[in-house]
């Protein structure tokens, strides 16, 4: 366990929220800084994401159809089956945002949800 | 097996199947639940919450994107998932922040034999033989 001294407004504010909540200060700071961790791993993923994006012809020359482990402009690790791959990539990068994509000819950037459904008209 | 249409808050009836997602490898799973089969969605949702509980690698971001060209960023998530008992491994979910129900896309679906039986209202993975059967009569 880490002790930290927080500057007197985040202390103020942080027993203010906790009040308002009806949470402990202990369970609000955890909470917020696991959001906190959660978004700065996402924008680092998408920061990764681009950047695959970025040189996808380039891999689908080197490694057509495969699975790739990409991470700042470089391939760590590739294989034929994702399973085998992600397994690798979480026991030896862990917590690392390294995008997991098979390099397909076409590349799919984004998914369609054409679905749609009945919904009471808005007043 | 054949899982019954969904009906309360759904009309017409939504079809569905028993599903069940698990960590890559199988280490960890979530309760068996019933998903939506969802022909129109490109891509299989989960409510991210039931993702991030699950410890699922999370693999690339990307977004969503409805017939009228509203834009929603997802992350995809590979996971393992049983279908029917049927599992299906490697599998690419996108985790949906505002998703309720986990909703089987055709990244999934075109995966599976299907039978849709809306007027009895079930929804059945078909069995080898039953495939084969259906195939052949195609000619």
């Amino acid at each position: 366990m880490t002790a930290i001294n927080l500057p007197p407004d985040l202390d103020e504010t942080l027993r203010r929220e906790a009040e308002l909540t009806g949470t402990t200060v202990e369970a609000l700071a955890a909470d917020w800084l696991r959001k906190q961790q959660a978004a700065l791993h996402r924008a680092r993923l998408a920061e990764q994401t681009r950047r695959f994006w970025a040189k996808h012809a380039e891999l689908y020359a080197q490694y057509p159809d495969e699975f790739v482990a990409f991470y700042d402009d470089a391939v760590l690790d590739h294989d034929s089956d994702v399973s085998q791959l992600a397994l690798r990539v979480q026991t030896e990068y862990a917590d690392l945002p390294i995008v997991i994509a098979q390099v397909t000819q076409t590349p799919v950037r984004e998914y369609k949800v054409i679905s749609t459904r009945l919904s009471e008209p808005s007043s | 097996m054949s899982t019954a249409f969904l009906r309360p808050g759904y009309t017409p009836p939504m079809p569905a199947l028993r599903v069940r997602l698990n960590r890559l490898g199988g280490a960890a799973g979530t309760a068996s639940m019933e998903a939506i089969v969802d022909t129109g969605a490109d891509m299989t949702i989960a409510p991210e919450w039931m993702l991030e509980q699950l410890g699922a690698i999370k693999a690339i971001e990307t977004a969503l994107v409805t017939q009228w060209g509203e834009r929603h960023p997802v992350t995809l998530y590979l996971v393992d998932i049983e279908i029917n008992g049927l599992r299906l491994p490697g599998v690419y979910i996108a985790g949906d922040e505002n998703a309720a129900d986990v909703i089987l896309g055709r990244n999934v679906l075109n995966k599976l034999p299907l039978f849709l039986d809306g007027p009895e209202e079930q929804a059945e993975v078909l069995d080898k033989t039953a495939a084969k059967r259906l195939r052949a009569r195609r000619g």
